[in-house]
């Protein structure tokens, strides 16, 4: 089995990004990053592993349209483009009934593909200043993490969603 | 006498205020439409509000979700907490789940979704008539005390419309605290087993919920493109599809008015 993790991101600047910080400096000051950037993050499980993750992508542009937009496979480190003088914590955000990947699923394994499963999540990266510290600045995610009332919490839905609060995904290697 | 006053707020990307505000109009309200940076204090002064339909903040993150975080939805809570009548329609639905200011159960807490369509084979917006009908024990809201008791033909559009509650949550447990408000059936009037009846996989049925005091209500259907019998499409099935189709005045209240002329009711303005 083999798991291919996909971020794709605008090439311009994000506007749900920019949307997400102000309201989170608005609602949240004390837990607000100073950076916060997007990613479509697909999870692919097939046989071919990045290879074939490749061809999915050259395929279907509604995943990845080149024009606009550009894909990283995170592994260790930093993600292109983030600023080290921050600690960066990872969110990610996935739909608790999956219906967007199983229609995708379906899509792609009509073109062909050997697919044995597939997830689609957001993932969310926030950037904090050093002088915070890791621990706060994990708790700080953890808050802005899961909307659990009118003045707490933003990036997912405790019903319908489910949110996973990291360090440790970092880094990527630029396709 | 004037007539009651009722705010329809109006957020980045709304795109049914003045519809919205037609039909409040049209049932003998005086409605008015207020920008969600215009100040509480013009909200404060109202009877009523509605939140109405459109995209608001363009469903950046998630329908609704930036929206419930503006300073005005502290208005907004403030009004639904002394009692006042509050709407949300559509994406005004959504902006009112993500306030928790239904099912308020525990009021403030974010206790339920609209989330994704979820149809075998299909995902994604959709777009429609629906027939919904009143909940049993739902006509003590102010929005539904004269809603007829059959089936309800209204418009629908969206494509995250799916009430969801947390894993677990029995219809007992929402019939015990108020909860069901609308329901999708078919046109006879008989409970929605499933799709197209219930449009997007809605958990029980649900077209709309009310807080446990009924004053809020939160439906994804769209009453106001339903206001007028013009907005009837003669091809829709069941008895209002027959009156447009027999009716020689077509500038009378359609389905939809219901809810507006309940409010107007409640309210004590005549039409």
């Amino acid at each position: 089995m083999a798991v291919v993790r996909a971020a794709i991101r605008l090439k311009s600047s994000d506007p749900v990004a920019g949307t997400a910080l102000r309201a989170l400096s608005r609602a949240m000051p004390d837990s607000c990053p100073e950076a916060l950037s997007r990613y479509d993050l697909w999870e692919f499980d097939l046989p071919g592993g990045r290879e074939e993750v490749l061809a999915i992508l050259a395929r279907f542009p509604d995943i990845l349209n080149p024009n606009k937009q550009e894909c990283f496979f995170p592994e260790e480190g930093l993600l292109p483009g983030e600023s080290p003088s921050l600690t960066w914590v990872s969110v990610e955000v996935s739909e608790r009934s999956g219906s967007t990947g199983s229609t995708w699923s379906q899509v792609i394994g009509r073109a062909g593909f050997e697919l044995r499963g597939l997830r689609l999540l957001t993932l969310w990266r926030l950037g904090y200043p050093s002088a915070v510290g890791s621990a706060r600045a994990l708790e700080a995610a953890g808050e802005t993490a899961v909307s659990v009332s009118r003045n707490r919490g933003l990036l997912s839905n405790p019903v319908s969603q489910s949110a996973e609060v990291s360090a440790a995904l970092s880094g990527a290697r630029s396709l | 006498m004037s007539r009651p006053g009722v705010a329809v707020i109006q957020f980045p990307g709304s795109n049914c205020e003045r519809e919205t505000a037609r039909a409040l109009e049209s049932a003998g309200l005086s409605a008015t439409i207020i920008r969600w940076n215009e100040g509480a204090r013009l909200i404060s002064s109202c009877h009523a509000c509605v939140l109405p339909g459109g995209f608001s903040f363009q469903d950046r993150i998630r329908a609704g979700a930036v929206a419930a975080k503006e300073p005005v939805m502290e208005a907004v809570a403030a009004m639904a907490d002394s009692g006042r009548p509050v709407l949300g329609i559509c994406n005004g639905a959504q902006i009112l789940v993500e306030s928790g200011l239904v099912p308020g159960w525990a009021p403030g807490s974010v206790e339920a979704a609209l989330a994704a369509n979820d149809i075998p084979g299909r995902s994604g917006y959709l777009s429609g008539w629906a027939f919904v009908r009143v909940a049993e024990g739902a006509s003590r809201s102010p929005w539904l005390a004269e809603a007829p008791g059959g089936a309800i033909p209204l418009p629908f559009a969206h494509a995250e419309g799916r009430f969801e509650f947390a894993q677990g949550t029995s219809l007992d447990h929402l019939i015990s605290r108020g909860t069901p408000g609308l329901l999708y059936c078919r046109r006879d009037g008989s409970p929605a087993l499933g799709f197209p009846a219930n449009p997007n996989g809605s958990s029980f049925s649900l077209a709309g919920i009310l807080n446990p005091g009924g004053n809020v209500l939160a439906m994804m259907p769209h009453p106001e493109r339903a206001a007028m019998l013009w907005q009837v499409p003669p091809a829709l099935g069941g008895s209002w599809g027959g009156l447009r189709r027999a009716s020689r005045r077509l500038d009378v209240p359609g389905p939809g008015a219901a809810l507006f002329l309940s409010l107007a009711t409640f309210l004590g303005a005549g039409s």
